[in-house]
């Protein structure tokens, strides 16, 4: 009986690993519309309800924890951000000076009069509410409330309420999506430094941190310039997204190209809401 | 490790007066299929609940950089209360919901909790003596085995592994953390699921 019993166990739990390496390996063999992947939206049909819910209930903890986290940070904050604001003044008077001269070279309408004109006409802004995230390092992950019912498609762009770009949508159900941070490790973005138009990706890392590779060595970069997307990526065809400012410039002379350290401008940490793009 | 009355680590868990083995209470002690259907409701809505805080409170709470895994505390706990077996299983399942409810892939969640499932499972079914440390004991030992499995697998899926940065950024906080929540979530585990109902007490 006790042999038996041991024998059942064992094969209990060979079958929960062999079926359990079976689901890893078909979800990564198959396309998105494969088996595994259908039975993940149809659970999670059901799961982001219940999401939802969770969400809303811990919303009021959320906001006391985070004001606790605010009181202990708020003095350096304050003094760091009057900085940031008076670098930003200096740089945004010249990035305007700049712009006029563009305008009447070129004769043509640019974007920043107004933040929404950042996107093209006909571009929808669907926003959704974050109801679950990654815990683990590996992934920088989150799960939004609206999918494709509202129109959210895969690879759309997804922004902050500051139109920061936060990330872009790599998976879909009816009801929910994945959106996969810019500081996910898998992430790579085609983006542009204003005002010199340098190009290159920014990618993220395990640790969280941003880089920008591949920008020429000849472009001259000075820290506090802004990232925006470039809108080359085959994925994301929206130009000049804000991203980010240069925090680091790393330049070395066997290298071709200057790896930047990015300060992202969205709070990856306390995002509650997004607004996705539809492109 | 704690003493045999009681009077270390955690006192009274899981600790008989006589130090006598006292592990999990196979299913077979059940008495009636209305114990059964009372067992299966606890573990069904603590499957639940477990799979909503994993992925809606748990990213929220950050120390050193990493978050507390609520569903390994919550499969160690299940493990040492109801066997290797409904400790494997239950872990399957979290794993299975935890990966749905994030659109992670699905089957690495629960190939690692199937394994601290049932070892938990195993280790309260062989240990000759329980401790109030052992909840503590089994949370380390299984938090150390699902970080080192998820490295492998990441390595595997061609996610770059850093080692200083693993060990330093997520490994040891969660090991820290992880253990500190041990006790509660354990006692917590235990109050919801009522070892009275298997007629032990």
């Amino acid at each position: 009986m006790k042999r038996k019993r041991a024998l059942w166990r064992r094969l209990l739990v060979a079958a929960l690993l062999v079926l359990s390496l079976a689901m890893l390996t078909l979800y990564f063999r198959e396309s998105e519309g494969g088996p595994a992947h259908r039975v993940q939206r149809a659970g999670l049909r059901l799961l982001s309800p219940l999401q939802s819910g969770a969400s809303t209930i811990i919303e009021p903890f959320q906001d006391a924890w985070n004001w606790v986290g605010d009181l202990f940070t708020a003095q350096s904050e304050n003094t760091r951000l009057r900085k940031e604001v008076a670098k930003l003044q200096a740089l945004t008077a010249r990035q305007l000076k700049q712009l006029r001269e563009y305008q009447r070279l070129q004769g043509l309408q640019i974007v920043m009069e107004d933040e929404d004109k950042v996107f093209p006409d006909g571009v929808e802004l669907v926003p959704a509410r974050i109801v679950a995230r990654s815990t683990e390092a590996w992934y920088s992950t989150v799960t939004i409330n609206s999918g494709s019912s509202k129109g959210v498609a895969l690879y759309d762009p997804v922004v902050n309420e500051q139109r920061g770009l936060v990330g872009r949508v790599t998976a879909v159900s009816s009801h929910a999506a994945q959106v996969t941070l810019l500081t996910d490790q898998k992430s790579a973005v085609g983006a542009e430094i204003l005002p010199n138009e340098a190009r290159g990706v920014v990618v993220g890392s395990i640790t969280g941190d941003m880089t920008m590779d591949l920008v020429d060595r000849s472009e001259k970069i000075e820290r506090g310039q802004i990232i925006v997307t470039s809108g080359a990526s085959r994925t994301l065809r929206v130009r000049g997204i804000p991203i980010g400012v240069v925090d680091d410039v790393g330049k070395q002379a066997v290298e071709l190209y200057q790896s930047i350290a990015v300060k992202p401008l969205v709070d990856f940490k306390k995002l509650e809401w997004v607004l996705v793009v539809r492109q | 490790m704690g003493t045999g009355n009681g009077s270390g680590g955690l006192g009274r868990v899981q600790v008989s007066s006589s130090r006598r083995r006292r592990g999990p209470a196979p299913a077979a002690e059940l008495r009636t299929g209305r114990d059964v259907a009372i067992e299966l409701g606890r573990l069904a809505a603590m499957l639940i609940i477990t799979i909503l805080v994993q992925t809606t409170v748990a990213s929220h709470i950050r120390v050193l950089g990493a978050s507390p895994d609520f569903a390994l505390l919550a499969v160690v706990s299940v493990g040492l209360l109801r066997g290797s077996e409904i400790g494997a299983l239950f872990g399957f399942i979290v794993g299975v919901g935890v990966a749905i409810s994030l659109f992670g892939p699905l089957g690495l969640s629960s190939l690692v909790l199937v394994v601290v499932g049932y070892f938990s499972g195993r280790y309260a079914e062989t240990a000759d003596v329980m401790s109030g440390w052992t909840p503590v004991l089994a949370v380390v030992a299984g938090t150390t085995v699902a970080q080192f499995l998820t490295v492998v697998m990441q390595f595997l899926l061609e996610r770059q592994t850093p080692v200083g940065f693993v060990v330093t950024r997520i490994f040891l906080p969660s090991l820290v953390l992880n253990g500190l929540l041990a006790a509660p979530i354990y006692l917590l585990t235990r109050l919801w699921l009522r070892e009275g109902v298997y007629g032990r007490e």
